[in-house]
């Protein structure tokens, strides 16, 4: 039977169920961070982003809902998180918007479902199903720590590349700039709420298997976006990667 | 603070771990010690917080988990937008990198005093800050 870890141990666990499939590795990030996409398709990403992470303050209520009232700081963390997404400073959605609008798209598109692949769709369905079915502890280690804690290493990667490369403004990607910061913060309570109060091994196993699944699905969604809107224009083979 | 090319010291051997495996022994019975941990010294309302942080730490990101120097860093959108988290910078401003657009932008003349925004610096040396007090927003 497996045994329950200690904190550190179990924050490296999670590290590693997450890196395995970081989306890191998907096409099209990798083009991405090569500067090899045209805005035609970063206005695609953006159109899809949306539907993705638009609803996320969504997801944290319905886990904030269901967390334990006595779990004070989980909820807390939580709300917080919620606030930051929303009203803190500029609502997040609003700068992605602005980045798409860079792009050649439009508001309008970007908040039109209709402009969501199946992907993108089954991904943003899947969040929705962990916030309002899972274990609340479960939940924030798949949609926060499995998801939400992968964005900064991402945007590191991207965000020199969209000024260098594809020569946006500083205002135009300040959508990527503050989720270096922001979901670092969000990452980090997003640990600390697992960390806390996953305190069974059972419960533990059930954390990493939904971090893995999460970081399968952000890898799932990208590398769809690839299939759906680069490859035709960008073979793998042009990645370097094996066709 | 002390910086070598290693990042990581061990205590010395002990006498009775010898052989092939004395390594790997050695490591278990003394695991590495960090030595390049910054030292943040932080002042607010007249009181003086100290404390190690972890390489590349962020300030901002340690008081929205509730660490230190959580309760008395205030910081509102963790974005670069509202200036809340501004500091001023007293000792270790050689080790920061150069003031980003952000910083640049809500901070304007204040940067020529030493401030600087908590939520854009990644920390890797020692440092003393100071916060200016009342300020408006409080810890999100």
């Amino acid at each position: 039977m497996t045994e329950l870890m200690n904190q550190n141990d179990f924050r490296s666990a999670l590290e590693k169920a997450i890196q395995g499939k970081s989306a890191n590795q998907s096409p099209f990030s990798i083009a991405w961070a090569s500067g090899k996409l045209t805005r035609a398709h970063l206005a695609r990403w953006a159109e899809n982003h949306y539907h993705y992470v638009g609803p996320f303050a969504d997801y944290l209520a319905a886990i904030y809902m269901r967390m334990p009232d006595h779990y004070t700081e989980a909820k807390d963390f939580l709300l917080a998180n919620m606030y930051e997404e929303e009203i803190g400073g500029d609502r997040h959605t609003d700068l992605l918007i602005r980045f798409a609008e860079a792009c050649g798209t439009t508001a309008e598109r970007v908040r039109d479902p209709d402009n969501m692949s199946p992907t993108t769709r089954g991904l943003q369905s899947w969040c929705y199903a962990v916030a309002m079915r899972e274990d609340p502890i479960v939940a924030v280690a798949g949609l926060v720590v499995g998801l939400e804690s992968q964005v900064p290493s991402i945007y590191r990667k991207q965000t020199p590349t969209l000024r260098e490369t594809y020569g946006f403004t500083d205002e135009e990607v300040e959508f990527f700039d503050l989720h270096i910061v922001s979901d670092e913060i969000h990452g980090e309570r997003g640990y600390q709420i697992v960390l806390e109060h996953a305190t069974t091994p059972e419960l533990q196993q059930r954390c990493l298997k939904i971090c893995e699944i999460g970081a399968q699905m952000r890898l799932l969604y990208t590398t769809a976006l690839y299939n759906d809107y680069v490859a035709g224009e960008l073979p793998l083979r042009d990645l370097g990667l094996a066709a | 603070m002390w910086r070598a090319n290693c990042r990581f010291a061990t205590s010395a051997s002990p006498p009775d771990l010898q052989g092939p495996n004395r390594a790997a022994l050695r490591r278990r019975a003394f695991p590495p010690k960090v030595l390049d941990m910054p030292m943040v010294t932080f002042h607010k309302n007249g009181q003086t917080h100290r404390d190690e942080v972890q390489d590349r730490t962020n300030l901002v990101v340690r008081a929205g988990i509730r660490k230190f120097p959580f309760p008395h860093l205030h910081y509102n959108c963790g974005m670069g937008k509202c200036a809340s988290c501004a500091c001023r910078v007293i000792a270790g401003a050689e080790h920061l990198p150069a003031p980003n657009w952000k910083e640049k932008r809500q901070l304007g003349d204040r940067l020529a005093q030493g401030y600087r925004l908590a939520c854009q610096l990644w920390l890797t040396h020692d440092i003393e800050l100071s916060q200016d007090s009342d300020t408006p927003a409080a810890n999100a």
